[in-house]
């Protein structure tokens, strides 16, 4: 792959927030993101992974360096790219179908075409029947598929993933990391670049092509680790290659943080 | 979690003095104090005597406060920790609450005049009651809402740690507590204020009760015809609550923030210092780390202050909404025996006020002619607020909005706004008058104008409060949802904005519609010592029976007024209630 062909080009990115004290969130990081990659970001809490991901929607500018988006500058948030968040970020007084409906309804999409895609990305989620249901009748799994539907209804070329499965349950989050595979696969959804923020070191062997670590203060970029493990990797999840990619990247971060990382997982 | 502790030097700095100065004033209660209440006074601009105004109401002021915490600490915490009790000392308190200020007046004075066989004391421990009556309902709120927050968690380890009794009490309880107090009391003082003159000039039964204060001196300055003392008088009103909120309130309200459950990251809020403050402490830095450090608490708490007390307001909005909606729903058994209770507490302060022969007295009462203006009076009233509730409720759904929106304008507006709530409605009504006078001539539409602004000053500080609060509390994930997926403009404000504030709106409406009950008299009667003015209301009808002592009309006025009160909650605001429950953000 050349670099060329790259639909995320992150060129020395750095953010500041001046406040009572100055606070290097990111220093200078740089990398790629290539069409169909599953890319994850790893890093203690405090390292600007999140921070990264706003910048990268456009939700946030950088202090210094610059995001490429299919070679444009991005300076603010564009359909192309679109978000999950950790706590879902669902609005409380519009139902499910509405919810998936709101990007769709800020692009000024005909109520027809609307609901159409709305129902399909509904059905992708397996959230059909639940249309006229408010949020706080779902349980926390069913909110974060409204979120992803939410996503996907836009038909972006990335979609971003703030922490998606670490407010939720561990087996609601398995079945769900599962499905997200399912959707970055399926030729029919026009999304097909995932960038996802965890601290999960786990899911991340699990989920990423490639998997790349920040420190924390300042936020830079330590190492950028290529998983080579054969999908769909639900038993190779208990084999020795996958516990070495696991330790590998545990020990990159201990490296720079200190030892009470591994216990976070 | 630590003990309780209160850092000791802020608030003891203005209590010290004045105390002192309380116990000075002891051995002259007598002759000398009755030669000062019986000296006629003129209040003119160069006679304000520190002593005797200033001084005197902050006294009261003081004494008032401490009886509110008082009472609001043990109903407060009694309330919230026996569910039994709950039932009906909540209902009680919504009631009482909502009676105004001069609906306490006759039994007050009958009740303090007799005790002290109408001596200057028993005036003035009228007026401090009443004052009371002023401040109590907020802190007793705040105490309440503040044990009602403990999570569960942190109740049960207290428990399995073997923390009981008086140990909980104090390390549970209170730091829970301590929060919403401060905010609570930062409405009380607030609400005081704002009745201060009421709580000066006492007319009941065609006497007048002066009390020397700054809340007289205003407004027996207007009622001269002195403008010039009266907004002297203002100004000096307005600096005193500035003072206490940057030497008490602040301090307080910072240290207030340990005590919280919740994370106090604000979203929006990470730069707490202006561009000005931060250049300043990195000069400041160049010089000396321990200098900077020392200066740096004292220039950032300005700008974290009007964050904080929204952040507590809306926490106390939000227990008057689980008050309402809890009561509602749960506990049908509960309120009637509250209102059972309200209903005989009633009609034993009744049996108290009304002469001993009861048969005969109702009798001549409802042969009365007046009671035939009543349906007229209730018309004018209701009709004066519903104008006035939609005027604040246009200007400051836009205000509060693009102020919330705007840390500029938000760290410009709210210590301006936090000060001119404390302004005695009354105080204003002398000034509107003349304006009234002079462009309007006294005319009909020209009182009515004047009622609607004033009625205007007792309700839009609820709304805009309530308003900046919640749009500050949207959460940021929900803002950065609606940017990423392209909401912009009109299309955010109705679609985020709108719903986002809408439990706000409605628990701002009912605290204003209650604010402004309040206001109607001092909005509809006042009378300048040569000439009345009026406009038929149920204020004005309060304000003239106290003022002739016909205790029965009063009662019949509160009763309307309250009855209204009651109407309005259980149907308008109660459904509106429930029909937003599902726009509260989950936590």
């Amino acid at each position: 792959m050349t670099a060329s062909s790259a639909v995320l080009r992150v060129g020395g990115v750095s953010k500041v927030f001046e406040g009572n004290q100055k606070i290097r969130a990111l220093e200078a990081v740089t990398f790629d993101v290539f069409p169909h990659e599953f890319l994850c970001i790893v890093g203690p809490s405090g390292c600007g992974k999140s921070t990264l991901l706003r910048i990268l929607d456009g939700l946030d500018l950088p202090t210094s360096g610059q995001v490429l988006f299919n070679g444009e500058l991005v300076t603010a948030p564009s359909p192309k790219i679109s978000m999950i968040f950790q706590t879902f970020a669902l609005l409380p007084w519009k139902n499910v179908r509405e919810n998936v409906e709101l990007g769709l309804e800020a692009q000024g999409l005909p109520l027809r075409a609307r609901r159409e895609k709305a129902a399909k990305y509904i059905e992708s989620v397996g959230l059909s029947g639940f249309e006229e249901a408010y949020p706080r009748e779902l349980s926390g799994g069913m909110k974060q598929r409204v979120g992803i539907a939410r996503a996907l209804a836009v038909e972006p070329e990335v979609l971003l993933m703030d922490e998606p499965f670490s407010s939720l349950d561990e087996l609601t989050a398995d079945t769900l990391r599962k499905e997200v595979l399912e959707i970055w696969r399926d030729p029919t959804i026009v999304t097909n670049t995932f960038v996802m923020v965890t601290h999960n070191v786990h899911e991340a062997v699990f989920m990423a092509d490639r998997i790349i670590i920040l420190r924390a203060r300042p936020g830079t970029l330590v190492a950028d680790i290529t998983v080579e493990l054969p999908r769909p990797r639900v038993k190779v999840a208990q084999t020795q290659e996958f516990f070495d990619y696991e330790k590998k990247i545990i020990s990159v971060i201990e490296q720079y943080s200190g030892p009470a990382y591994g216990t976070q997982t | 979690m630590g003990g309780f502790r209160v850092r000791p030097d802020y608030f003891i700095v203005p209590v010290i003095p004045l105390a002192f100065y309380l116990l000075t004033q002891i051995p002259v209660v007598g002759p000398s104090l009755h030669a000062i209440y019986s000296y006629p006074y003129t209040a003119d601009l160069f006679q304000l005597n520190w002593d005797n105004f200033v001084l005197r109401t902050m006294i009261r002021m003081i004494l008032a406060y401490g009886l509110s915490v008082a009472f609001a600490l043990v109903y407060g915490i009694t309330a919230a920790m026996s569910k039994r009790a709950e039932q009906f000392l909540i209902p009680i308190l919504d009631i009482l609450q909502s009676i105004p200020v001069l609906g306490y007046l006759p039994g007050v004075i009958i009740l303090f005049l007799s005790l002290f066989n109408g001596n200057i004391i028993g005036q003035e421990l009228a007026s401090i009651i009443l004052i009371f009556t002023g401040m109590v309902w907020a802190v007793t709120f705040g105490v309440y809402g503040g044990v009602k927050t403990i999570p569960r968690d942190i109740s049960e380890a207290a428990h399995s740690f073997g923390i009981r009794r008086t140990k909980y009490l104090r390390d549970v309880v209170l730091p829970a507590i301590y929060p919403p107090f401060i905010s609570g009391s930062i409405l009380a003082w607030g609400g005081g204020w704002y009745f201060l003159i009421a709580c000066e000039y006492l007319s009941f039964a065609n006497k007048v009760y002066q009390l020397p204060g700054l809340g007289f001196y205003i407004f027996k300055a207007a009622l001269d015809g002195n403008l010039t003392a009266s907004i002297f008088g203002l100004l000096i009103l307005v600096v005193i609550v500035g003072i206490i909120n940057r030497l008490i309130w602040h301090p307080l309200m910072d240290h207030a923030e340990k005590f919280k459950y919740e994370s106090s990251v604000l979203p929006g809020h990470r730069r707490m210092q202006s561009r000005a403050t931060h250049l300043l402490l990195k000069e400041l830095r160049k010089v000396s780390d321990d200098l900077a450090a020392a200066v740096e608490p004292v220039v950032t708490l300005e700008h974290r202050y009007y964050p904080h007390v929204l952040r507590f307001r809306h926490a106390n909005t939000l227990t008057h909404f689980h008050i309402r909606t809890a009561w509602h729903k749960h506990s049908r058994l509960g309120s009637l025996i509250g209102t059972v209770i309200g209903i005989v507490l009633a009609i034993i302060i009744f049996r108290i006020l009304v002469p001993p022969r009861l048969p005969e007295a109702l009798r001549e009462f409802v042969l009365r002619r007046d009671l035939a203006q009543l349906p007229s009076y209730a018309f004018g009233s209701v009709a004066r607020l519903l104008v006035g509730y939609l005027i604040a409720l246009s200007w400051t759904l836009v205000a509060g909005i693009v102020i919330a929106r705007s840390e500029r304008l938000f760290n410009a507006l709210l210590p301006v706004f936090d000060i001119a709530q404390s302004v005695p409605a009354l105080a204003l009504f002398p000034i509107v008058i003349s304006v009234v006078i002079n462009y309007f001539h006294g005319s009909e539409l020209g009182l009515e104008l004047a009622s609607v602004v004033l009625v205007l000053t007792g309700m839009q500080w609820y709304l805009l409060f309530n308003i900046i609060g919640a749009v500050k509390a949207i959460p940021s994930d929900v803002i950065e949802a609606s940017r990423c997926f392209g909401l912009r403009g009109l299309g955010y404000i109705r679609n985020v904005v709108l719903p986002a504030i809408l439990p706000a709106i409605i628990l701002g409406s009912i605290q204003a519609w209650g604010g402004g009950w309040n206001a109607t008299i001092a909005s509809e009667y006042i009378n300048l010592g040569t000439k009345t003015y009026h406009v038929a209301g149920l204020g004005y009808l309060l304000d003239i029976s106290v003022g002739r002592g016909d205790t029965p009309m009063v009662l019949v006025a509160i009763g309307l007024m309250a009855g209204i009160v009651f109407l309005m909650n259980r149907t308008i605001w109660h459904y509106s209630l429930k029909q937003v429950d599902k726009y509260k953000f989950e936590a």
